[in-house]
Formats: C-alpha cells, sequence, structure tokens
C-alpha cells in the first residue's frame, strides 16, 4: 500500500478509537455522577472533586477525542443539487479555510499546553491536579480533525465524494 | 477595518461557507476568527482560540448534553419505545387511525426519556411501520405520522434544543423543561385530532381493526413501569429540586441501561456502541457550540445587538410585529439549515432585542422551539423526513406527503402559545 494510503488508514483507525475511548469515559462520567449524587443523598458524604474531574478531564475527553471520529453536520441542500464534478470542486474550496481554522486551534491548543505544563497549571478545589493533560487532549482532538479534513480535501480533489 | 465591516464580512463568509457544505460548527468558527482578526486584530482572535474550546467543553450543565444522548440511546436500544408502542396501540388501535395515534402518545412519552428528535424517529420508524403497513395502513399517514411524532422529542423535556436555548441565553434550563411539558401535551393531542380529522374525511387511509379486550389492555401496562420509573429519574428528581439538570441525565442514563439489562435487550458491546455513538454525537454539538460562541463573541464586540435594540426603540415598531416578523425568519431559515446551527447563529443577536421589548425568555424560547420543530420536516432540509426515508426505504415523496397536513396543525399551535402565552408560562412558574 502506498505511504497515503497508509496515512489514510492511520488516521482513520486512530479517530475510530478515539470515538471509542469517549464512550468509555462517558460511560465512567455516567457512574462517577450517579455515585456522588448517591452519596450525597443516602450517606451524606458527597464525593471529593466529583464536580472538577467531570468538568476538567471527563468532559474534555468525551469531546475532543471523539472529535475526529464524529460526523459533523453540513448544510448540503445546495451542493447536492450540483453535478458530481462540481460538487467536488466546491469541496475543495471550502475545505482549505476549514483545515486553516483548525491549524490554527490546533496551534494554539499548543501553545496553551506547554504554558500548562511549564507553569503547573491546576485545577480548582480541592484536589488541584495538573491540566496539561487535558490540555494535550484538545490539542490531540484538533489535530486528528485537520487531518481528516486533509483526508476529505484529497479525495474531493480526485474528485471522490468523501 | 471598522467593527461593522468586520461583521458584514464575517456574515458573508459564513452564509459562503455553509453554503457550500463546509461543516456548520467549523464554518462558524472561521467566520468568527475572521471576523475578530478584522474588527480587533489577530492577536484577540489567537487569544481567544488558545482557551476557549476548553473552557465551552469543560462544563459541569454541559455534560448533560452526553449523559440525555446516552439515556436515548439505551431506551431505544433496550426496547423500552417498542413496549410503549404495544401499549398505546392496545389502548387506541381500535379507533380508526388509532395506530397512527398510537405512534404520537408512544413518542411523546418516550420523548420524556430521551433528548434528540432524529433519533426518536429512527426508533419509532422500523417498530411502527411495518405493522402499519400489514394492517393495510395509507404509507404516507403512517410515516408522516412518525415523523411529526418524532419532532415532539424537541418541546418535551428533556431536549437538547432547549438545552442550547438556555445555554445560549443564560435561561433557566429547569424552568425551560416545566414550560415545555404543557405545549407537548397540547401538540401531541393536537397531532391526534389532525390524524382523526385526515381519516374522518378519507377512511381509506386507515381501515378498522379488530378491538383489544380491557383484560389485554390493562395487561398491556405492566411494561410501562420502566418508562415511568425513567421520567422520575430525569424529571421527577428535577422537579422536586434534589438533583441538577446533569445529575438527573446521570440517573435517567444509567436507569435506562440497568432497565435494558434486566430486559437482556442490552449486551456488553451494545452498551460499549451507544456509548460511542453518545459520544460521537455530542463531539458534533460541542464543535458547533464552540463555533457559535466564536461568531457570537464578534457579534457582541461590534455592538451588533446594542445596534439592532436601538433601531427597534427609534422606529417604534410595535413588539408583536417584531415577534411575528422574527418567527417567519426562523421558520424560513429552517426550510435551508440545521436547527442547532439556526439557534447558534441567531439567538445571541436575536434574545436582548426579544428580551428588551418587554417578552418572557421562557415563553420565548418555547416558541423558537417550536419553530425549530417545524423546521425539522419543513422541505428541502428536513431532517426528520430524510431520517423517517432512509429507515424504511420508502421514496421521499411518500414521506414528503404524511407531513404536510400538520404542519398546519404547528402553525396554528404557534399562534395558541402566542395568544395565551400563559400555557406556557403557567408550570415555571410553580417553581421556586
Amino acid at each position: 500500500m502506498s505511504v497515503w494510503g497508509n496515512f489514510e488508514r492511520i488516521i482513520l483507525t486512530v479517530s475510530r478509537w478515539g470515538s471509542y475511548l469517549a464512550g468509555l469515559i462517558l460511560a465512567l462520567m455516567m457512574f462517577a455522577i450517579t455515585s456522588d449524587v448517591v452519596m450525597r443523598y443516602v450517606f451524606n458524604k458527597p464525593i471529593e472533586g466529583s464536580l472538577e474531574v467531570t468538568e476538567e478531564i471527563l468532559m474534555i475527553g468525551v469531546v475532543f477525542c471523539a472529535l475526529a471520529g464524529a460526523s459533523h453536520i453540513r448544510v448540503t441542500f445546495i451542493t447536492e443539487r450540483l453535478a458530481a464534478g462540481w460538487r467536488s470542486k466546491l469541496r475543495v474550496v471550502c475545505l482549505i479555510p476549514g483545515i486553516l481554522f483548525l491549524a490554527v486551534a490546533a496551534w494554539q491548543s499548543l501553545t496553551q499546553a506547554i504554558f500548562s505544563f511549564d507553569k503547573d497549571e491546576r485545577s480548582w478545589g480541592l484536589l488541584s491536579f495538573p491540566l496539561y493533560p487535558s490540555r494535550i487532549i484538545v490539542l490531540t482532538g484538533f489535530t486528528l480533525l485537520m487531518l481528516r479534513f486533509v483526508i476529505s480535501l484529497v479525495a474531493a480533489w480526485k474528485g471522490k465524494e468523501d | 477595518m471598522s467593527e461593522s465591516t468586520a461583521v458584514m464580512v464575517s456574515l458573508g463568509i459564513l452564509f459562503t461557507l455553509l453554503g457550500l457544505g463546509l461543516e456548520v460548527g467549523i464554518s462558524l468558527g472561521v467566520a468568527g476568527f475572521v471576523g475578530l482578526s478584522l474588527g480587533s486584530g489577530m492577536d484577540v482572535s489567537l487569544g481567544y482560540l488558545n482557551t476557549n474550546p476548553f473552557r465551552h467543553a469543560a462544563s459541569f450543565s454541559l455534560a448533560m448534553i452526553p449523559l440525555f444522548m446516552l439515556m436515548g440511546t439505551y431506551s431505544s436500544e433496550g426496547g423500552i419505545a417498542s413496549a410503549l408502542f404495544r401499549t398505546a396501540q392496545k389502548w387506541l388501535g381500535a379507533i380508526r387511525g388509532g395506530m397512527a395515534m398510537a405512534v404520537m402518545v408512544a413518542s411523546a412519552i418516550f420523548s420524556a426519556a430521551s433528548g434528540s428528535s432524529s433519533a426518536c424517529a429512527a426508533t419509532f420508524t422500523p417498530i411502527c411501520f411495518p405493522q402499519m403497513v400489514k394492517l393495510k395502513y395509507d404509507r404516507s399517514l403512517s410515516l408522516g405520522a412518525i415523523a411529526v411524532a418524532g419532532t415532539l422529542d424537541i418541546m418535551i423535556p428533556p431536549s437538547i434544543s432547549l438545552v442550547f436555548y438556555g445555554l445560549l441565553t443564560g435561561t433557566s434550563i429547569a424552568k425551560l423543561y416545566m414550560a415545555g411539558i404543557i405545549p407537548g401535551l397540547i401538540l401531541t393531542l393536537s397531532y391526534m385530532l389532525t390524524v382523526y380529522i385526515l381519516v374522518k374525511r378519507n377512511p381509506s387511509l386507515a381501515p378498522e381493526i379488530t378491538k383489544s379486550t380491557w383484560k389485554e389492555r390493562f395487561l398491556s401496562l405492566t411494561d410501562t413501569w420502566a418508562i415511568l420509573t425513567l421520567i422520575f429519574l430525569c424529571l421527577g428528581t428535577l422537579y422536586m429540586g434534589i438533583v441538577t439538570p446533569t445529575e438527573a441525565a446521570a440517573l435517567g442514563a444509567i436507569g435506562a441501561l440497568v432497565i435494558g439489562m434486566l430486559w437482556r435487550t442490552i449486551s456488553f458491546s451494545g452498551f460499549l456502541k451507544a456509548a460511542m455513538e453518545a459520544a460521537q454525537v455530542t463531539s458534533m454539538i460541542f464543535m458547533i457550540i464552540i463555533g457559535a460562541f466564536f461568531f457570537g463573541y464578534v457579534m457582541t464586540l461590534a455592538g451588533v445587538t446594542e445596534g439592532l435594540v436601538n433601531y427597534v426603540r427609534a422606529e417604534h415598531l410595535s413588539p408583536w410585529v417584531i415577534m411575528t416578523i422574527i418567527i417567519i425568519f426562523k421558520i424560513v431559515l429552517g426550510c435551508f439549515m440545521d436547527q442547532l446551527a439556526i439557534l447558534s447563529m441567531t439567538i445571541p443577536v436575536l434574545f436582548p432585542l426579544v428580551i428588551s421589548l418587554g417578552f418572557d425568555p421562557i415563553w420565548f424560547g418555547i416558541i423558537i422551539v417550536l419553530t425549530c420543530q417545524i423546521g425539522i420536516l419543513t422541505p428541502p432540509l428536513g431532517l426528520n423526513v430524510f431520517v423517517v426515508k432512509a429507515v424504511s426505504k420508502e421514496p421521499l415523496a411518500v414521506v414528503r406527503k404524511g407531513i404536510y397536513p400538520y404542519l398546519v396543525t404547528d402553525v396554528l399551535a404557534l399562534i395558541i402559545f402566542c395568544v395565551f402565552p400563559q400555557i406556557v408560562t403557567f408550570l415555571p412558574g410553580t417553581m421556586g
């Protein structure tokens, strides 16, 4: 298989595994929040730090791990009326600014992740855990989605539908 | 560049990219980035991207979105929807058109344990459509009923659209939920009445079916404990003030999972697959949220909303004229665009205007959500019509023909809620 073919396969596989991971994190979140409610009302002992962990680890995990595997909504009522050739040309045109935006978002997430690591940025509350791993998840999510867009761009360039 | 020019460029980019078919969340992001860079400088927009995507996702209150998605998936996988339809069918089946009415009732109740209308329609199509065809129900009547009944999920809490509106405007989500209940019930009854009128005018649409005995009817109620438990977990506990909306969603999701496991309809791989699908939909919604806030920030910085409010004040237009224009504008946009995209583009601008005109924020939320319900049916986009078509594999025209009568019902309901706003505001008013 060509280098490009391998690249494509790896990105798609990683995106799919990212979605499974996001699913697992979501299931964990369901159990964590329910346990907290039960502990609070039945035993009057809320689980310490469950709020911060849900916000700054679990939610970030659910949203950004699945970012590249998710199918994002598009408005296609104009393009679906066009001939296939035009459709793929217009797809190339609109994907370019999309890729640039995701690249900038990934770059900014990278600077924030480095900053977070250097300055030992921590969560609020009693647990006070380091935030740089969550920042890295954001960076990974944007980067993977950008690479998926690049794959779509190449496919559209060759006149294929994605 | 002046701020107003930056806004115009930003809007132009947004509509161009949306029209070209770029993903909605990314289109909003690009438009926001360019608008903010032109208006306030590149540093400001880079700084915005530095931390805000993280901040928007890291929210406990928004964790209810994936959890309600999860509850909906477990409820449909777990067989709660088919149990509901069986019961509704036993009670209503004997009336002419009763099967279509049973779809309405089952969807309305199911909506109280699900947050997504297309998921609701996709769940009920394979359960109801084959049975209705077997009983010689008209195909358009059957599919139209399923597509329309799915839209009830937008109004009846828990609803992602209501959460989204609450998030964009800072309105209490618990109160919005309560406000959706009575309009949801009224819509359900109006849809059933629409079926009754359709069948009365043309009895060939729905043949008469033999009655179920009273014993069969009461026996069918035994399976409803599952849905009643779920409704208590995700709405009852919230109304009683024991839990926050996010905690209610977690209780509901776990409840639906446990029921599915008791009924042996959810396996371990089913459990994982449902969680993965819920996470993917969540991710898609959050990409729109991130983009929408970015875009909204440009509008706020440039003072678009203030300008609009001042303009309306200066022109002395009647608030109801403005409201009518807003509603028509939303319905027209709904024909072409996704509902979350419309909400995220228009609400940050329109909400302050509507509030300055003296309208109730909760009432406006329900009206806006009803326009979303209409938008999810109207051609050429109409998401639910496509979902039902895809699942049933019937031609698009057959489904479309079935939904038109209900659009009239929806518009009539919209007028009633405008004339009698108490229908909407009464229930949330009873909360603390």
